[in-house]
């Protein structure tokens, strides 16, 4: 990721390169494997309170309630994309199947680790109950 | 819970063409694992980010109890509900309480977080979290000490500042 501008902020991309060389390689690294999480008909949608910036190659998200930052990859990017309350995870699934040239199955436990986590960093919120 | 799109900073799309550019790029790409990683963010880093433009005065929110987007605040350590908070806030400093006058911008500051605004740090020091411990050790209406009263004064000046969206550092 470049040099990004957040916020007001400069953030050097060294500071970026340093968290990325930190940071687990992957979200299965990154999120705990958690019995019980949301489901295919969950509807996350992003707290409004949350400010996003784009990158080339993602975003960078940020909590101001929490002072925490977030870069997110491409594909974390485009599940946040859609996560407005409207679609559920099978909905997120299936639309990125037609971009991605994955079936919806096979995005499916993708789409529902990354949601999990959102939830639980608090930058998503669930619309309604499945 | 206040919900919707989440403030943008790119404006040469819509947030949906964003999204819609974004997934373009990953017919490119091709779906990788999603990733999300934290990031680490000085808290002086607050110190260069210009006021907030939608904090609001205490004013407005003594005012405005249907646009508070909670229905009870801690201050001083103690809970209080809205109508409490809005008598406090309604209470006029006597002898100018410096307590009272506090207590009336640490409300608004609150609030202005709840809302979504970035919180006011200075130093490091989260000027919210210190008004509380002052409010904690100095209840309401205690008449602290000269030095305190100063301390006080102080930082009710700069959460004004805070909360009317001028440079509070």
């Amino acid at each position: 990721m470049g040099r990004a501008v957040f916020l007001g902020c400069t953030i050097r991309p060294e500071t970026l390169a340093k968290e990325s060389a930190n940071a687990p390689n992957s979200m299965s690294d990154s999120i705990p494997d958690e019995a019980g999480g949301v489901g295919p008909s969950f509807k996350p949608r992003r707290r409004s309170t949350v400010r996003q910036h784009e990158l080339p190659d993602g975003l960078l998200i940020f909590n101001p309630q929490s002072l925490k930052a977030f870069a997110l990859n491409a594909s974390a990017s485009a599940v946040w994309d859609l996560c407005d309350g409207n679609h559920t995870i099978a909905d997120i699934a299936l639309e990125l199947s037609q971009c991605t040239g994955r079936t919806p199955e096979e995005l499916l436990p993708d789409v529902a680790t990354a949601v999990q986590k959102l939830l639980e960093l608090g930058l998503v919120e669930q619309d309604a109950l499945p | 819970m206040v919900s919707g799109r989440p403030e943008q900073s790119n404006e040469s799309l819509s947030p949906e063409g964003k999204g819609i550019s974004r997934r373009a790029l990953l017919q490119k790409t091709g779906w990788a694992v999603p990733v999300i990683v934290a990031l680490t963010i000085p808290q002086d880093a607050y110190a260069c980010v210009s006021p907030c433009r939608n904090t609001l005065s205490q004013g407005y929110w003594k005012n405005h109890s249907n646009s508070w987007p909670v229905n009870t605040l801690t201050v001083g350590g103690r809970s209080y509900s809205i109508n409490e908070l809005i008598k406090i806030l309604e209470t006029h400093p006597k002898k100018g309480d410096v307590t009272y006058i506090l207590a009336h911008q640490l409300i608004a500051a609150k609030l202005n977080v709840a809302i979504g605004c970035p919180p006011p740090i200075v130093n490091g020091t989260n000027l919210i979290e210190k008004a509380d411990e002052l409010l904690r050790e100095y209840p309401l209406g205690s008449r602290p000490s000269k030095n305190v009263k100063t301390a006080m004064t102080t930082l009710a000046e700069k959460l004004d500042d805070y909360n009317n969206g001028k440079p509070y550092n």
